[in-house]
C-alpha cells in the first residue's frame, strides 16, 4: 500500500516536474521568434555582400586592400548569418525536445487513463449490482405495499441509467484504446522530427566549415593575384 | 507571470484530483448504511423515516464523490489545453538554401571552369599560379555544394517529419478532446443519476408511510371504503405501526405559491400508490385562477365482480387557494353528495397525492387515498 502510495507520488511530481518544464519552456518559444528574425536580417545581409561580391572586388586593383576588405567582410557576414541560423535551429531542437517529452507525457497519462478504466467499469458494475439488490428486497416489500411501486420504478430508472452509464465508458474506453495508437504515433513523429532537427544542426555546421574553406581560398586567390601582378 | 499562473492552475488541478477511494469508501458507506432498508420498506418501523435519510445522505455524498472524481478526469490540464492549441514549429523555409545561393554558386564554379580551361594553355609560371589558385577555390566551392546538398537531402527529411509531426498532433488533439468529452458525458450521467436517487427516497419513504399515516386516521382507519360489499384495504392499515412524519418531506409547511405542485393534468399510473379502494383509472384536472382552485375528477375503481357495486366515481370541487401546502376543498359529485378532497403535493415534483371522502351511499365509493402522475 505505502509502495502504491509512494509510486504514485513519484509519478505525480514526475509529471508535476515535466509540466512545469514544459510551460516554462512557453518562454524560449517567444525567444524563438526573436531568433528567428535576427537568422532572416544576417542571411539577408551576407545574401548582399556575397551576390556583388565579385563585382566590387573586380572594380579594384589586385592589391587594393579594399579587395580583401570585401571578401574579409562578407566572410564574416557569412560567419554571423550560420551562428544565427544555428543559435535558431538549436532553439527550434529545444522545443521540439519539449514536444517529445510532452507527447511521451500525454502517451503515458492516456495510458494510465486506459488502464484505469478496468477500475471505472467494475466500479460501474458494483454500483449497478448495488442497486439490483435493492431492486430484488424492494419487489419483496412491493407484495405487502403496493404503493411503493413508483419507488420501484424509480430504482429500475436508476439502474437503466447506470447501465447506460456503464455503456459509455466502455465506449469511451473502446476509444481510448482505438486512440493509443495516435498517441503512439505521435511519440514517433515527434522523436523523428527532433532527429532530424538535430541532423541538420550538424549539418549547418558542416556547411559553415564549407562555406569557410571557400572563402578562405576566395582571398588566396586574390592575395595570389595581387603578388602575380605586383600590383599593377 | 503568465507561465506561473499556468503552473498555478495546472498544480491547482493535479493536487484537486480526488482518488478513487474517496469514492469507494463513500459507496461502501451508502451500501452499509441500511443493506436492509427496502425490506424494511413493507412493513416500517417508527424509525423508518430517520432510515430513510441516512441512506438518502449516503447516497448524495457517494454521488458527490463519484461525480468529483469523474470531473477531475473529465478536465484537460491548462498546461495539455496549452499543447493542444500550440502549432508544430517548421522552421524548413528558413533553413532551405535560397535560390539566390545557388545562382552564385554556379555562377562561381563556371566562371572559374572557364578560367582554369583557358589558363591551362598559358606556360606563364605566374598565371599557372593564379590557374591552381582558381582551381583550390573550384574545389572548395564543390566540397561546399556537396555539403549544402546533404543538408538539402536531410532538410527534405525534416519537412517530412514535420508534416507528420503536425498531423500526428492535430489527430492526438482531437483524440485527446474527444475523451475528456467522453468523461464530462459520464460525469453528467452521474449528475442525472444523482437527482434520481433523491427522488428515490422520497418515493421510497412516501410509498412506505403512505398507508401507515392514512391508517392513523380515525376517518380511514377501518378498511371498508364504500358501503356495501366493496372490499377492503389493499394493506393491512390498522395494523402498520405510524411512523414518524418524513423528515425530507415535510408535509404542511405553508407555501403559498405552490399552486403549480397541484394545478394542470393528473392521472392514476399502473401500479401506483394507493390506499383503500384500488383504482383502475383516475383523471384529474386542477386549476387556480386569481386565487381560486376549481377541479373536476373522474374514476373507476375495482369492484369485486358481483358485489354489485359502482366503480365510478366523479365530482368537482372548488375552493380559495390556501397559503398551507395541502390544499383541502369540498367536493359534491353530480347527485349532490358532499365530501372533501385534499390535495397533497408528492415528494417529486410530478406527484400529487389525493384522500377525498363524502357522505356514505349505497355501493358508492366514499373514500379513497392514492397517488397520481402529472400527465
Amino acid at each position: 500500500m505505502i509502495r502504491s502510495i509512494l509510486a504514485t507520488g513519484a509519478t505525480f511530481l514526475a509529471t508535476t516536474l515535466f509540466w512545469t518544464g514544459y510551460c516554462s519552456g512557453q518562454s524560449a518559444t517567444n525567444a524563438l521568434a526573436s531568433l528567428e528574425q535576427s537568422a532572416t536580417k544576417t542571411h539577408a545581409d551576407w545574401l548582399r555582400l556575397a551576390t556583388d561580391l565579385e563585382v566590387r572586388v573586380a572594380r579594384v586593383l589586385p592589391c587594393d586592400p579594399v579587395a580583401s576588405a570585401t571578401i574579409e567582410e562578407t566572410t564574416r557576414a557569412s560567419s554571423a548569418r550560420i551562428v544565427a541560423l544555428t543559435a535558431y535551429l538549436n532553439a527550434a531542437t529545444e522545443q521540439a525536445v519539449r514536444d517529445t517529452g510532452a507527447a511521451r507525457q500525454i502517451q503515458q497519462t492516456q495510458r494510465g487513463l486506459l488502464a484505469a478504466s478496468g477500475q471505472e467499469r467494475s466500479d460501474t458494475e458494483l454500483e449497478r449490482a448495488g442497486i439490483e439488490s435493492q431492486i430484488n428486497n424492494l419487489a419483496e416489500s412491493v407484495k405487502k405495499k403496493p404503493s411503493l411501486g413508483p419507488a420501484e420504478d424509480q430504482l429500475k430508472a436508476l439502474e437503466a441509467l447506470v447501465k447506460e452509464r456503464a455503456a459509455t465508458v466502455s465506449r469511451t474506453a473502446d476509444a481510448e484504446q482505438n486512440a493509443l495508437a495516435l498517441y503512439d504515433q505521435l511519440v514517433l513523429a515527434m522523436e523523428r522530427r527532433e532527429k532530424t532537427l538535430r541532423q541538420q544542426v550538424s549539418l549547418l555546421e558542416e556547411e559553415r566549415t564549407k562555406w569557410n574553406g571557400y572563402y578562405t581560398a576566395r582571398l588566396a586567390r586574390a592575395r595570389i593575384e595581387c603578388s602575380v601582378t605586383g600590383g599593377r | 507571470m503568465r507561465h506561473i499562473s499556468t503552473l498555478l492552475l495546472f498544480a491547482t488541478a493535479l493536487t484537486a484530483q480526488t482518488p478513487r477511494d474517496a469514492y469507494r469508501a463513500a459507496h461502501q458507506a451508502w451500501r452499509q448504511a441500511d443493506p436492509l432498508l427496502e425490506n424494511k420498506a413493507g412493513t416500517p418501523a417508527p424509525e423508518f423515516p430517520v432510515d430513510v435519510q441516512r441512506s438518502a445522505d449516503a447516497a448524495k455524498s457517494f454521488a458527490t464523490a463519484r461525480t468529483a472524481f469523474l470531473a477531475s478526469n473529465a478536465e484537460l490540464s491548462p498546461a495539455q489545453q496549452q499543447w493542444a492549441a500550440e502549432t508544430i514549429v517548421r522552421p524548413q523555409l528558413l533553413l532551405a538554401a535560397s535560390a539566390e545561393e545557388q545562382r552564385m554558386l554556379a555562377n562561381a564554379t563556371q566562371f572559374l571552369s572557364t578560367a582554369v580551361t583557358n589558363f591551362a594553355a598559358v606556360r606563364d609560371p605566374a598565371i599557372q599560379q593564379v590557374r591552381q589558385a582558381m582551381e583550390r577555390e573550384r574545389a572548395a566551392i564543390a566540397a561546399l555544394t556537396e555539403a549544402m546538398s546533404a543538408r538539402r537531402k536531410s532538410l527534405d527529411e525534416a519537412t517530412g517529419a514535420d508534416q507528420d509531426a503536425a498531423r500526428a498532433h492535430d489527430a492526438a488533439v482531437k483524440a485527446l478532446l474527444a475523451g475528456s468529452t467522453a468523461r464530462a458525458q459520464i460525469t453528467d450521467q452521474l449528475r442525472r443519476e444523482a437527482a434520481g436517487w433523491e427522488t428515490y427516497y422520497n418515493l421510497l419513504l412516501e410509498g412506505a408511510t403512505l398507508g401507515s399515516r392514512t391508517s392513523s386516521t380515525p376517518a380511514r382507519a377501518g378498511t371498508a371504503t364504500v358501503a356495501g360489499n366493496l372490499p377492503g384495504p389493499n394493506l393491512p392499515g390498522p395494523n402498520l405501526p405510524a411512523p414518524a412524519k418524513p423528515a425530507a418531506q415535510p408535509r404542511s409547511q405553508g407555501n403559498p405559491s405552490a399552486a403549480a405542485r397541484f394545478t394542470g393534468a393528473w392521472m392514476y399510473a399502473p401500479r401506483g400508490a394507493f390506499f383503500g379502494a384500488q383504482p383502475e383509472t383516475i383523471d384529474l384536472n386542477v386549476s387556480e385562477e386569481n386565487g381560486r382552485v376549481t377541479g373536476t375528477l373522474r374514476g373507476r375503481f375495482v369492484v369485486p365482480a358481483g358485489s354489485g357495486g359502482d366503480p365510478a366515481v366523479q365530482f368537482t370541487f372548488s375552493g380559495e387557494l390556501q397559503t398551507t401546502r395541502n390544499q383541502t376543498f369540498p367536493l359534491q359529485t353530480a347527485d349532490g353528495t358532499a365530501g372533501t378532497v385534499e390535495l397533497i403535493p408528492g415528494g417529486a415534483f410530478n406527484l400529487l397525492e389525493v384522500n377525498f371522502q363524502m357522505a356514505a351511499r349505497t355501493n358508492k365509493i366514499r373514500t379513497a387515498n392514492f397517488v397520481l402522475v402529472k400527465k
